[in-house]
């Protein structure tokens, strides 16, 4: 049977390559499917990693990292976010 | 004037007590689970329904709502939607605000989930997490967009918390029910007014809770030979769980953050309603 893991990645890549030809051929769409294939593949990658550094055997490993890499991912990803508003002028209201 | 001012007023009140109902009725069940201990799922009075039911109409059950849960994701993604008993065609720009916005929402949920995770919040409960509270939020206020950030969130946080696998499919999907039912079922998203804050306790809470739960449920029994969680586990334990779990925080938390949040975000031009367009 196919490893589960490997299932995952398998969808990611397929949502990721559909993103990309769909924004490739300016189809509307392709931003966002090529946005979640990103993060899915993101999110098999932190699997991975943290498979191989043996995080997932104890939880006194695993916190401390999960923890470490979830502010990371608040403080990058709205910091992010806002800095494309305000240059955008979301943050004036232009996004009306 | 006097009339319709005491009638306001008497409406405010059904709806405090509404929600002071709600909020007691999970705090009432929280301190059943800590009574008789949480390693006693199957005496905690929120896992009676599921003993009564029984395994195989659970099952039923919550294959109907996996089924129409799965159809709404989906026809919500390609465009599709369901608006006064008719499917129509739904115009979301998807645009770089569009994305923006489900980068902004999976990222602060699943960082949130994951910041939190393991830590007590309340002093001895490691299980209480906070960030529930935002997914309901992130689709009242943008839409398909937030949901769908919602989901990608959960994803992220499940390879975070160790619990990434087959089954995440089925979380992914089922937090984006979430987030979809209050967006698509409350007719007042502005947390102002009585009617609103009694839509919420309804479809946010109660219905959006139950249906995530079970829709997850159904899939992890469904896929028992890959994922090999026992049904007695699932049924007896993991539902009723995610069930509490997520109605106790959003009970509480989410009317307040949706009551400060939603005027910053009309304001700006992302409240979905300013930005989707049907067509008939």
């Amino acid at each position: 049977m196919l490893d589960q893991y490997l299932a995952l990645s398998i969808i990611g890549v397929i949502i990721l390559v559909l993103g990309l030809a769909l924004l490739i051929g300016k189809r509307k769409g392709g931003y966002v499917l090529t946005l979640l294939g990103a993060l899915w593949l993101l999110t098999m990658v932190i699997y991975y990693a943290f498979d191989y550094a043996g995080l997932y055997e104890t939880k006194s490993r695993l916190y401390p990292v999960a923890n470490v890499i979830g502010v990371l991912l608040i403080v990058i990803g709205l910091g992010a976010v806002l800095y494309y508003w305000a240059r955008a002028g979301v943050l004036r209201g232009v996004g009306k | 004037m006097m009339g319709s001012r005491a009638m306001a007023t008497s409406l405010w009140v059904v709806a405090f007590v509404i929600a002071a109902i709600f909020i007691g009725f999970i705090l009432m069940i929280g301190f059943d689970i800590l009574a008789k201990g949480l390693d006693k799922p199957s005496e905690w009075l929120i896992t009676q329904p599921f003993v009564v039911l029984g395994r195989d109409a659970l099952f039923a059950i919550a294959g109907v709502l996996w089924v129409i849960g799965t159809i709404i994701f989906f026809m919500e993604l390609s465009g599709w939607t369901i608006k006064g008993w008719r499917i129509v065609r739904q115009v979301i720009r998807w645009d770089a605000i569009d994305v923006s916005v489900t980068a902004l929402s999976a990222a602060v949920y699943g960082g949130a989930l994951a910041a939190t995770g393991g830590i007590p919040i309340i002093p001895g409960f490691t299980w209480v997490r906070p960030a529930n509270a935002l997914a309901p939020l992130f689709g009242i206020l943008f839409g398909v967009p937030g949901a769908l950030g919602t989901s990608i969130g959960n994803f992220i946080a499940d390879a975070l918390a160790g619990y990434l696998g087959v089954g995440s499919i089925g979380g992914f999907i089922g937090n984006f029910i979430i987030a979809y039912v209050p967006y698509k079922l409350m007719k007042d998203h502005s947390f102002r007014t009585p009617r609103s804050l009694i839509e919420f306790y309804v479809w946010g809470v109660l219905v959006g809770s139950v249906w995530c739960s079970l829709y997850i449920s159904w899939w992890l029994d469904f896929m028992e030979p890959v994922i090999g969680l026992p049904k007695s586990f699932i049924w007896g334990f993991f539902a009723p769980w995610v069930i509490f779990n997520n109605s106790f925080i959003t009970a509480i938390v989410s009317p307040i953050l949706g009551f400060i949040l939603y005027p910053p975000i009309k304001a700006r031009g992302l409240y979905w309603a300013d930005r989707i367009k049907f067509q008939q």
